[in-house]
């Protein structure tokens, strides 16, 4: 197994310097793709290019309409569902118990801080859960992801 | 009958042992090596000849490729684009790890704490490390909700604080949770279809049923461990 040879149209492959990710429409990915030659027939060739520079075309298109949104998928089945909402609960109870345990040795406060962080982390984990249910995802800036929301209802 | 939980018992199959910390060679560790080499092989193999038309093998590889390079692109953006190898790699052992799984008698590497919350830590310690070299100190704005009111401060940062030290734990333990529970379950129903005679063919067609359901779960369960793991990359390079 070599590296791809010249005269047949490559799709990206994990040999050298040419390695893109082919779905991210961009120069560096056309200048890779360039490199690729592309088949022997020119007239295969040339109606080929004319179809990746409109596909590129589209693409950018998208990319600028379409800022990443995340807000918009649907969400997932209820049993995945529940089972990401339980794990962000207990994770997040897990996490303070941790957290005030540490202080607790640390301060020799045993055991307010660990109570007080067990309290701290049930209300974390709430909020994930509440996050995970409205389809914001990411655990952490509710800002923005508010923000989002509110664009995302004037669109 | 073997019990239920038997099936999760780490077995070492070479010991050994390195200044006295034991790193024996255990069945988790080989059905690692193996996944790792099942998705090298599957990978490279397909994409050997790289034809303009793929085959059937260049199909499944290209298919994998392109709906991991646009679950990045769709949650990343452009700016994900040089960390498509690691989150392909990630999302290729997840699902290999657990699928394979799945083969009788095999053991389900990903149904281990340990495995996943290495995994979660790695891509914890990495997007966090991200956030701070391209935002600097400006990434601790994390941790205070834009548009809160500032005298909130002062439970809203302990709770965002937590929130963030919570993601490698969800992390692994959705993964470990779903995949013991439903290992469990299948041994346990599949231990009624020999107990109660021929009304057995009732568990056997409900074990049918899960193992379906068991095979989509495998599948859905590394889309979720990838896709959340882009999720925290858009927060560490966008934030807000």
């Amino acid at each position: 197994m070599g590296a791809p040879s010249a005269g047949v149209l490559q799709l990206d492959s994990p040999w050298g310097a040419k390695y893109v990710a082919r779905a991210f429409p961009c120069d560096v990915c056309k200048a890779a793709k360039a490199g690729f030659t592309a088949m022997s027939d020119d007239k295969d060739r040339a109606s080929l290019q004319d179809l990746e520079t409109k596909l590129n075309a589209v693409a950018h298109k998208r990319e600028e309409t379409h800022s990443p949104n995340r807000a918009t998928g649907k969400p997932s089945q209820g049993m995945a569902l529940g089972m990401r909402i339980s794990a962000e609960m207990i994770a997040a109870v897990l996490v303070g118990l941790l957290i005030g345990w540490a202080l607790d040795r640390v301060l020799d406060t045993t055991p307010w801080l660990i109570v007080l962080f067990v309290f701290l982390g049930a209300g974390a984990g709430g909020l994930n859960a509440y996050r995970v249910a409205r389809g914001y995802d990411s655990a952490v800036g509710l800002g923005r992801a508010m923000r989002e929301r509110k664009q995302g209802d004037e669109d | 009958m073997a019990g239920p939980l038997e099936q999760f018992e780490i077995k070492p199959l070479a010991d050994l042992s390195v200044g006295g910390v034991d790193i024996s060679f255990t069945n988790s560790a080989l059905w690692m090596v193996i996944a790792a080499v099942l998705v090298t092989c599957f990978m490279t193999l397909s994409m050997r000849r790289g034809a303009l038309v793929p085959g059937r093998w260049q199909g499944a590889a290209e298919v994998m490729y392109e709906f991991v390079a646009n679950m990045l692109k769709d949650n990343v953006g452009s700016a994900g684009r040089k960390y498509f190898p690691f989150i392909f790699t990630l999302f290729m052992f997840v699902m290999f790890g657990n699928l394979l799984g799945m083969i009788p008698h095999s053991f389900t590497f990903t149904s281990h704490i340990a495995v996943n919350f290495a995994l979660a830590l790695v891509i914890f310690v990495g997007v966090t490390v991200i956030g701070f070299v391209r935002h600097g100190t400006h990434y601790f704005r994390m941790f205070f909700p834009e548009g809160a009111p500032i005298a909130t401060a002062i439970i809203l940062i302990p709770i965002e604080i937590i929130s963030y030290f919570s993601r490698p734990f969800s992390l692994a333990i959705r993964l470990f949770a779903n995949m013991t529970v439903g290992h469990i379950m299948l041994k346990v129903i599949g231990g009624f279809v020999g107990l109660i005679g021929i009304l057995g063919v009732l568990p056997f067609a409900l074990l049918t049923g899960i193992t379906v359901l068991e095979f989509g779960i495998a599948a859905l369960q590394a889309y979720v461990f990838t896709i959340l793991t882009c999720i925290y990359l858009h927060d560490a390079i966008h934030m807000h």
